[in-house]
């Protein structure tokens, strides 16, 4: 029973009671370093997002929801949605930050988001967005966007003037883009609906 | 070498018209319909003659288009060759039977009763046809079929019957129809788990025996599972095992999720190996679509899974240490200690303590940080250093070897026989290591050994998993120095529905052989996910080795295996 | 002050009976403050020390950074606790186990010696009762901790209780024995039963004097206080918290509670018998001389405390065949040993 020896057995915790304490931390005072990679809270970034709604249908469990929020750019849709999610249910997988088309949500390193009930962790675009647009960004788009609005309603009145002709659609970067756009982020839903 | 053809050829041969169907997928995959009159005969020819000496599983399928369900039976050898034969034998749906494997197999048990509660294929022969992972009243309900509406089945409300329990809860059970008595689906008396007061009744023979429950509830279980064992004093006399504690359906869920969210659950069926699993249900997929994974990403891959074996082995030793020491054992503090680091150097790279959803589809998630190797080359010396130290400390302990040594011994030829895998298998001799038996990502091309044991006890057990960790770190060296640049994602576009297909892929786990038996009919959701998890298999050697042990030991036996009912139960 | 000193005299002139009940009521007060007030920074201790060992930071925040106060929030919330008395249990039994302990603590605690007073080159040992046989009898009070484990573990009505009761009564029986073999062993080379004599005949200490009998006291006295590797009786992995599973609020605290004064009390006594008790060089300045035995004391009951504690950190748990083996086949031999070697010793220095 005796033959082999049991010095390590103490000398090993008495050589670690003299080190300094290493992993435990004392919780809130001292947070853990978290890696850029880290999949904490969602970060949204308003001016890009266009609510196409993959990253709800993407979801595993279901917890992002497309709501009406008035931030965004007016260029595009008026009425457009953000998402809202719910980290009662939300498992921090990142498949609805891979799926981005845009890549306007992130995931980023804050974790802490206790609340007194369980809507307190339903968190809106409101409290998601870490970009959006300045007031007087969102005047000047408005601005730019009312500018749109009458050259096409310009360029409506021509085209009925001058027929049918397909020239009418004459390149304007600007509209052009967003159109693009958003024609885009109304296909891609219905794709994925379908799907 | 034995390969897949000549495997085919030699069963043709021997049993004319018995093979309806066959597939060569590759050197190592044999996919052949038997007829279901011959499996058994067919199975003995591959076992005495082709050494096909591993029952790995087996998996049913519903086909309710085709009105007929099949049974794959999961085949493979302990070294022999590396041939996977996947034998299905088919049945109709309206009275599905098929002949039960186990008297040839002794694990065929769990397996076979697992089909039988989920889709109601009756088998000819088997022992105990007791529900396994379901509850009593759920059996008959068959939830794994594919027209299977839900619990309690509204649709056919007239069936559920409703019962207050004296306690005021209301109970739900579901008698069979009559059609379904005469089909031969539902047995007519149809067998019940016993409970706990029948058991006790039946089993116990004097006054100084009693049935002692160390699970669901108990300090010693690592997740919720029954075990009742039967003591006279300090000796434990029999054993009894039931799981089912946590069944969450995740296959059945993963067949109505879309193939990207399956990736999420494979995560959750055993949060200390999620990165495996994600491996194995990701290269099944990637085998249907018949993707190459660039070479960056292989290497990503392995030097994950190889952090996550360590970190999982070292919180399975850990927690082990707690249930012969008790928790204040500093020992098990370092450990979880030295984890913190290894977890710290997976979440840098997928963002994520345990649930990483990092393999994709022809890919990985996120490519390694900067810096990552740096980290690394500091602290897997340290890991090293430390793990030397483990066991050094557990070579010089007498008590450690007079609580471990030959305590819950298992033979080479009982390991095989029993279907356990990993380091329990291989702590009993048997070098059986998917790494090696059924090669893997760039597996191939790196140098590690398969760590094997003698005694085949406890203490072996734990010193495989030491040892496997230092195995572990010598393939993260070399992936470190061969990691080629380049992309972590396939340039092709996965598509959302995958074409229709079938694939078995294997991968080691940590707590051993984990593979997973994906079927596509070209939908956006997989038909059929089997999962043929690792500690599902050892789980069921445990019975037979608690008899005649005392409790303690009882404890430091069913600790040694590593356990993880949440994957076992899935 | 005269005056009050006066019609204490007068009473105790009077009603010597009363007076005698009187100062009794006010030892037995002042010694169980003492011994729990002691028994409860042990847990503290306890943890305090353990969390060191595993590079922890244990209880650290009621009571500043160092906890200190963590007990007694940890009392307050046992004594509030709603005291259950689970159905089916053998309730008379059930309801005396904790207070047999209780009690089984103070018999202890009143005839140990917790020290002296250094006044004019004389030591006054500061003892409850200083009886004839106290080394005995302290060593056997010991004990009786199992009695109220096997009482407990008896009556809960519950198969882990009652395997932990067995268990604790089975350790119990098997390193009585060797512990009463080395108190006997020391009372044969300090010729005399009684504590404060052992401690004072000491001039080398028996540690030294016989260690193989200081080994196997050390062993019994872990087994005795039922701490890890000698713990089985309430071995958590295998039978939940053994005999204590049923119990609950106050009534587990009061188990829990006379653990950690018996480990104290074990410690102290280790002290006594083997490590020379209050023996030591006086500290020659003033006041501080005059308690320096009782420094020394504590000085010594610190580092045996912090060894258990440490014992606890390092070793692996024995299975209960194997503790009774250790118990019967090697520990009771080695201390016949011992008590033989003693004999010859005592004669020899005598």
């Amino acid at each position: 029973m005796l033959k082999r020896k049991m010095i390590k057995n103490f000398t090993w915790p008495l050589k670690t009671a003299t080190r300094e304490i290493e992993v435990t931390r004392l919780y809130p005072e001292f947070m853990m370093e978290l890696p850029p990679a880290e999949r904490g809270i969602h970060e949204l970034d308003a001016t890009i997002c266009i609510g196409c709604g993959t990253c709800a249908r993407v979801c595993p469990n279901s917890c992002i929801e497309m709501v009406n929020f008035k931030f965004g750019s007016p260029l595009k849709n008026k009425k457009m949605q953000f998402p809202q999610i719910d980290y009662g249910r939300c498992m921090f997988c990142g498949l609805c930050v891979d799926e981005c088309p845009v890549e306007c949500l992130k995931m980023g390193q804050k974790v802490t988001m206790a609340g007194w009930t369980r809507e307190d962790i339903v968190k809106g675009p409101d409290f998601l967005a870490t970009k959006r647009f300045s007031p007087k960004e969102v005047a000047d788009l408005e601005a730019e966007a009312k500018r749109i609005a009458a050259e096409k309603a310009a360029a409506k009145k021509a085209t009925a003037k001058e027929g049918a002709a397909k020239e009418g659609a004459a390149k304007k970067p600007a509209k052009e883009a967003a159109a693009k756009k958003e024609n885009g982020s109304e296909a891609k839903p219905k794709e994925g609906g379908a799907a | 070498m034995t390969t897949a053809s000549e495997v085919l050829s030699s069963i043709q041969s021997a049993f004319p018209g018995a093979v309806l169907d066959s597939k060569v997928e590759s050197d190592r995959r044999l996919w052949a319909t038997i007829d279901s009159k011959k499996i058994l005969d067919v199975c003995k020819h591959l076992t005495a003659k082709l050494d096909f000496d591993h029952y790995s599983g087996s998996a049913g399928v519903d086909w309710i288009a085709r009105n007929e369900m099949e049974v794959v039976e999961i085949m493979a050898s302990h070294g022999g060759h590396q041939v996977v034969a996947m034998l299905k034998v088919k049945t109709p749906r309206d009275s599905p039977s098929v002949p039960s494997l186990v008297p040839l197999y002794w694990n065929a048990n769990w397996y076979e009763r697992e089909i039988w509660e989920m889709l109601g294929i009756n088998f000819e022969g088997h022992p105990e046809l007791y529900p396994l992972l379901l509850s009593d009243p759920l059996v008959g309900s068959w939830p794994w079929r594919k027209d299977f509406k839900g619990y309690p089945d509204y649709t056919t409300g007239e069936r559920a019957v409703a019962i207050t329990t004296p306690e005021g809860y209301t109970e739900y059970y579901f008698p069979p129809t009559p059609a379904e008595v005469e089909a031969g689906t539902v047995p007519k008396e149809r067998p019940k788990y016993p409970t706990f007061l029948e058991r006790e009744e039946r089993e116990i023979k004097s006054d100084s025996e009693m049935i002692m429950h160390l699970g669901p509830q108990h300090a010693m279980v690592p997740g919720p599972f029954l075990l009742d064992v039967l003591v006279e004093g300090e000796r434990v006399k029999k054993a009894f095992l039931d799981i089912g504690y946590i069944h969450k359906g995740i296959e059945k869920i993963m067949e109505n999720r879309s193939w990207l969210q399956g990736i999420t659950y494979t995560d959750r069926m055993c949060y200390v190996a999620s990165l495996t699993n994600n491996e194995c249900y990701c290269g099944a997929v990637e085998k249907i679509l018949g993707l190459e994974v660039p070479e960056r990403a292989q290497y990503i891959r392995v030097i994950l899974e190889e952090l996550s074996r360590i970190q999982s082995h070292l919180i399975g030793t850990g927690e082990f240490l707690t249930l012969i020491a008790g928790v204040g054992f500093a020992p098990w503090q370092y450990m979880i200690m030295d984890r913190e680091r290894i977890i710290s150097l997976i979440e840098s790279v997928t963002g994520a303590r345990l649930t990483h959803t990092f393999v994709r589809f022809g890919g990985v998630r996120n490519d390694l940080p900067e810096g990552f190797a740096e980290e690394c080359k500091k602290h897997l010396p340290y890991m090293k250093s430390r793990i030397e130290e483990f066991i050094d400390l557990f070579a010089q302990d007498p008590i450690y070897h007079a609580r471990m040594e030959n305590i819950g011994s298992i033979s080479p030829e009982t390991g095989k026989r029993l279907g356990c895998s990993g380091p329990v298998l291989r702590a009993t001799g048997v070098a059986y290591d998917m790494r090696k038996e059924d090669p893997y990502l760039v597996y191939p091309e790196l140098d590690f050994k398969v760590v094997t044991g003698t005694r085949g006890d406890s203490a072996d057990r734990i010193d495989v998993r030491l040892r496997e960790m230092l195995e572990s770190i010598h393939i993260i060296e070399q992936c470190l120095e061969k990691i080629p640049s380049g992309p972590i994602k396939t340039e092709a576009k996965i598509p959302k529905k995958i074409p229709a297909g079938e694939a078995y892929y294997r991968v080691e786990d940590p707590r051993g052989e984990m593979g997973m038996y994906v079927i596509s009919d070209g939908g956006d959701k997989p038909y059929r996910v089997k999962v043929r998890g690792p500690f599902y298999a050892t789980f069921q050697t445990l019975t037979p080795l608690l008899e005649g042990v005392y409790i303690a030991d009882a404890v430091a036996i069913a600790g040694s295996m590593d356990g993880c009912p949440s994957e076992s139960d899935r | 002050m005269d005056g009050i000193i006066e019609i204490i005299t007068q009473f105790a002139a009077q009603e010597p009976g009363i007076f005698a009940l009187i100062i009794g009521i006010i030892g037995a007060a002042v010694l169980s403050a003492v011994v729990n007030v002691g028994a409860m920074l042990v847990i503290w201790a306890d943890r305090k020390v353990m969390s060191d060992f595993c590079n922890r930071f244990g209880p650290n925040r009621v009571g500043g950074r160092w906890g200190i106060l963590q007990l007694g929030a940890d009392a307050i919330k046992l004594f509030t606790k709603e005291d259950v008395i689970p159905a089916g249990v053998d309730k008379g039994v059930y309801v005396w186990a904790p207070i047999i302990a209780s009690a089984g603590t103070m018999l202890v605690a009143a005839a140990i010696p917790f020290g002296a007073l250094h006044i004019g080159g004389k030591n006054y040992p500061l003892v409850v009762a200083n009886m004839d046989i106290s080394a005995f009898y302290v060593e056997a009070a010991l004990s009786i901790m199992s009695i109220a484990v096997f009482m407990a573990g008896y009556s809960s009505n519950n198969k882990y209780s009652i395997l932990g009761g067995f268990r604790g009564v089975a350790r119990m029986i098997a390193y009585e024995v060797p512990m009463g073999v080395c108190v006997i062993s020391v009372a044969v080379m300090a010729h005399s039963l009684n504590l404060v004599e052992i401690v004072e005949s000491q001039t080398i200490w028996y540690a030294f004097a016989q260690p193989l009998g200081f080994i196997i006291f050390i062993i019994a006295l872990v087994t005795d206080l039922g701490r890890v590797p000698f713990d089985q009786s309430e071995a958590e992995e295998e039978i939940i918290c053994g005999y204590s599973t049923e119990y609950s609020g106050i009534r587990w605290g009061l188990l829990y509670f006379q653990e950690y004064n018996n480990f104290l009390l074990g410690s102290i006594l280790m002290t006594l018998l083997f490590l020379g008790g209050w023996h030591g060089p006086i500290i020659p300045i003033p006041i501080l001389d005059m308690i320096s035995p009782m420094i020394w004391l504590l000085m010594k009951v610190i580092i045996v405390i912090w060894f258990i504690i440490l014992i606890r950190a390092s070793l692996f748990r024995l299975r209960i065949d194997q503790v009774t083996d250790l118990g019967w086949k090697w520990m009771l031999p080695l201390s016949l040993l011992n008590l033989g070697w003693a004999v010859l010793i005592g004669s020899y220095f005598a």
